[in-house]
């Protein structure tokens, strides 16, 4: 069986802002303080009356060639076996150097019990591994995300890619994982 | 390699679990949730019902080793879909914030100023009831029970009844009423399901149900458009969410919709686009109609609405091209918010109707509500001996048909309290309602000023609580069991049904206890219907099942999800057909069809004069969700939407903080510059300006609406000749001054 790939998209026609998806990630994950690893970032663009506007989830893209791993001086940030970023928290100092390597700036630094860790989406791969949908995309109220195995060509993801996702900034050269269907007018 | 720091701390926390375990130190550590880091969790999931909103998402909530950590949408419901919102997903919040009432509070200090220390004093329960109840019985004693009021909910109705008081104060003219009655005229129900899924052109005007997150609603009118290509076009002065959606927004002058609908009326009628069999079959005044709109000429809607004539018609033609097509209507948008609100709900329902778009798959569908048993009080209360309502709503017979029933008139209890008339008020019961949602709050505090003892019924220290005399804790959803028909945008028939998801955390109790031992203490609750536990299986009697049962089905219980259509012959109207000329209405004394009155419409005169608008963030619900944190965390605070260019002439950046000014109060908030608004346009979001400092997240978080917003008297109320007696809480133009 060929290895898995988790990876997600993010339908910017779809998605309403509502902020459902950053809190079932907080919820799931048990992130204390409240710092959200999935943000909502709203776009408005054009003047009166010619105005458009759309949001977009925003949380980490799970690079193939990640920033954050290679700025890492203890390992603590890796690649896991299905090709997504996480991060080690007994490997973690603290540093935040992954925070700043970040191209997405995705990234965002939290007190934890023994010191700083930096806040991250799993991309819920506990829930996945167990067959479940990640908590994002089970709260989306718009049904604009979707997540699933990209190396599988039958997945429900892939007839997604074929709708035209795209990745952010290519030009970053860090093939993520994670990739939106951007907004039309 | 040597241990890190935190693979030594870890192994201290896994020796402390297993010494518990041992016994040794005892079972307390097992039960805090923070100690036993090598400890399995215990995990268990209980069925709910999300209370936040009307939408009543059912859920699965984790609870791990007793403490509530999530919401988890059903994906058999069929509002949530499996799905929640924001606001759903912090439930959890609410329930283990620590600023909720825990007790019984007493007010020892004097005056009603929100947010003034209230110096609380702790009582018990026994105390709470036996003060409430005395104050009650000293009013009725002296006054006559219709001295005493209940404000909020229609919770109160069987109190009301065994005291034998007509005032059951609702809030729904500042809310649904309009919708409520103009749906229950046309097609003898109190709402309609947009079927987004099936539907090939949405036409909206003002709705904006996806910028408030209404979960099952969002996701129909997503997939219609993506899945069903739909075409979506949004009417609103703002570029709402669902604008931002749609295909085409049309930024029309505030207040002006039912000019447009009415003029795509006479489009349709005069151009023959009607569906002339399903018009014969099925609609009752469809002559009178075409009579009427024969005045309304695209030409004529385009000089009052800033739509041009041409847009109209060829709205108009897309919308009778024969394809299906829904307008959905909610409340408090275009609908609700000014003079003609209810003419323009019914306009809407007729457009629908000539075109055959009523009970068709991708059209308006009429609800499937699953009826329950409601229980009965022992006794029948005896007849109320006054039927006057201090509301003035018995002037007003659709929307007050029956004392104690219907929606009546929110905005004018003020008045008549602080006039006395027609008799004096001594006591206000407040559930669930806060000074955000009393239009013109000023006037509210001086008539609350008024009252001898004012009750109020809440979760949290709000300011409501800090003006009142006595403050009763609420339990919250998540700790009581209920059952919930689908009741708003119920497409097919469903029950949910909810149990505890924890004890109750603090000594609080649900409002049908309190209502009952309020009504014991008074000695009439022989009048009252039982409650609690024991009535949840009796509600459920009529489908065979126990509480019990319903819950090891899964909390859902689900009827046929086939679409088989309704007998629009036999609906609960005056003909029994979709009801366009209403013989009732013209008997009361108003219009008979839907129609336009110019006296209706305002204008802004000067450059710093905007129209009012009013919208929701979609984290937030009115201003129940405000001190939760996650939500809190996303949005702690409210503002003022204003065009930028206007608001570069008007000298004002973005952030700065203006005061908003109107006939009826002054209020300041910050500004947030936007494109997507009409000029001559303010808007401002609603629920926000809580004044208590005890519940210190929301504390101080912004603008409340409420207090620019009118409170008009009943006698106003006739003149605009509105037979619902509601839809004027954006009737005002607003001064923007930077301050």
């Amino acid at each position: 069986m060929a290895k898995k790939r988790w990876g997600k998209i993010v339908d910017l026609n779809k998605c309403v802002g509502c902020h459902a998806c950053s809190v079932a990630c907080l919820a799931e994950n048990k992130v204390p303080n409240d710092k959200f690893r999935t943000k909502i970032i709203e776009h408005e663009e054009g003047i009166f009356p010619n105005v458009y506007r759309y949001t977009e989830k925003w949380s980490c893209n799970h690079c193939q060639k990640a920033p954050c791993v290679d700025a890492c001086p203890t390992k603590a940030s890796h690649y896991t076996e299905w090709g997504t970023v996480e991060v080690n928290p007994d490997l973690c100092i603290g540093c935040g150097y992954c925070v700043l390597a970040c191209p997405y700036r995705v990234r965002v630094m939290n007190e934890r019990e023994h010191g700083g860790l930096p806040e991250k989406c799993t991309l819920c791969t506990h829930r996945l591994e167990k067959g479940e949908k990640p908590a994002c995309e089970a709260s989306c109220i718009a049904g604009a995300i979707i997540t699933g195995d990209l190396n599988n060509p039958d997945s429900e993801i892939n007839k997604w890619m074929a709708k035209g996702a795209v990745e952010r900034r290519p030009d970053l050269k860090t093939h993520p994982n994670v990739f939106i269907i951007p907004y039309r007018r | 390699m040597g241990l890190t720091r935190r693979e030594f701390f870890k192994l201290g926390g896994g020796s402390i679990a297993a010494i518990a375990g041992a016994g040794i130190l005892g079972n307390s550590l097992f039960n805090n949730p923070e100690a036993p880091a090598y400890a399995a969790p215990r995990i268990e999931y209980k069925h709910g019902v999300c209370e936040i909103c009307e939408m009543n998402c059912a859920f699965l909530g984790k609870i791990e080793n007793g403490r509530l950590v999530k919401l988890e949408g059903k994906p058999k419901d069929q509002h949530s879909r499996g799905a929640l919102c924001a606001k759903g997903n912090s439930g959890i919040n609410m329930l283990y914030d620590p600023d909720r009432l825990k007790a019984p509070l007493l007010k020892t200090a004097p005056g009603r100023i929100p947010g003034q220390d209230p110096k609380w004093k702790k009582i018990s329960w026994d105390e709470a009831i036996n003060r409430a109840a005395s104050e009650i019985q000293k009013a009725i004693e002296k006054y006559g029970p219709q001295s005493v009021i209940w404000i909020g909910h229609n919770k109160g109705t069987d109190f009301l009844r065994a005291i034998g008081s007509p005032n059951n104060i609702n809030h729904q003219s500042t809310c649904n009423a309009v919708r409520i009655m103009a749906t229950r005229i046309t097609l003898g129900v109190a709402n309609y399901v947009p079927d987004f899924e099936n539907s090939k052109y949405i036409l909206c005007f003002g709705w904006d149900q996806l910028g408030k997150a209404k979960n099952s609603l969002a996701r129909g009118l997503i997939e219609g458009k993506i899945k069903n290509n739909a075409k979506v076009v949004v009417f609103d002065p703002r570029f709402s969410t669902t604008a931002s959606k749609a295909h085409e927004w049309i930024p029309i002058r505030p207040g002006t919709d039912l000019a447009v609908v009415l003029a795509m009326l006479n489009v349709i009628i005069s151009e023959g686009r009607y569906n002339a069999d399903f018009v014969a079959k099925y609609v009752e005044g469809f002559e009178e109609l075409a009579e009427e709109v024969k005045k309304y000429t695209p030409e004529w809607a385009s000089k009052i609405s800033d739509v041009p004539a041409g847009t109209i018609r060829r709205i108009a033609h897309e919308f009778s091209g024969g394809c299906p097509a829904v307008i959905p209507i909610h409340k408090r948008e275009a609908i609700q918010v000014r003079p003609g609100g209810f003419e323009l709900a019914r306009a809407c329902l007729a457009m629908m109707a000539i075109t055959g778009n009523i009970e068709r798959r991708g059209g308006a569908l009429l609800p499937r509500i699953a009826p329950l048993n409601y229980p009965k009080p022992k006794e029948k209360p005896p007849e109320l001996q006054v039927t006057e309502r201090i509301d003035g709503g018995h002037l007003f017979p659709l929307a007050v048909p029956k004392p104690l029933s219907g929606t009546g008139l929110y905005q004018s209890v003020p008045d008549m309290i602080l006039r006395g008339e027609p008799y004096p008020v001594k006591v206000a019961v407040v559930y669930g309602q806060s000074l955000q949602s009393m239009p013109e709050t000023e006037k509210w505090l001086k008539a609350f000023e008024k009252l001898d003892y004012v009750i109020n019924i809440n979760i949290y220290p709000d300011d409501m609580a800090t003006i009142s005399d006595l403050v009763l804790p609420e339990s919250v959803y998540l700790e009581t069991p209920h059952i919930s028909p689908r009741i708003t945008n119920a497409r097919y028939y469903q029950i949910a049904v909810a149990e505890p998801m924890v004890k109750k955390l603090y000594d609080t109790k649900e409002v049908d206890e309190i209502k009952y031992l309020l009504a014991k203490k008074l000695g009439v609750d022989k009048y009252m219907p039982p409650h609690g536990e024991k009535v949840l299986d009796y509600k459920l009697k009529r489908y065979g099942l126990t509480y019990k049962d319903a819950l090891k089905k899964g909390g859902i219980l689900n009827g046929s999800q086939k679409f088989t259509p309704k007998d629009l012959t036999s609906l609960r109207t005056e003909s029994g057909k979709i009801q366009i000329y209403s013989p009732k209405l013209k008997e009361l004394g108003y219009n008979p069809l839907p129609w336009f009155d110019e006296t209706w419409l305002i204008e802004p005169k000067a450059d710093d004069e905007f129209y009012l608008v009013t919208s929701r963030p979609p984290m937030h619900r009115h201003s129940k969700t405000h001190n939760m944190r996650w939500l809190h965390a996303i949005m702690p605070e409210g503002f003022i939407y204003i065009n930028a260019a206007k608001a570069e002439k008007l000298g004002i950046k973005d952030g700065d903080m203006v005061e908003l000014s109107s006939k009826y109060g002054k209020e300041t908030g910050k500004a947030k510059l936007i494109q997507g608004i009409r000029p001559d346009t303010i808007c401002v979001l609603h629920g926000f300006g809580n004044k208590s400092p005890y519940i210190k997240l929301a504390y101080n978080n912004g603008p409340n609406d409420s207090r620019i917003m009118p409170a008009y008297p009943k006698e106003v109320n006739m003149t605009l000749k509105d037979p619902v007696g509601a839809s004027m809480d954006c009737h005002v133009i607003v001064k923007v001054r930077k301050v």
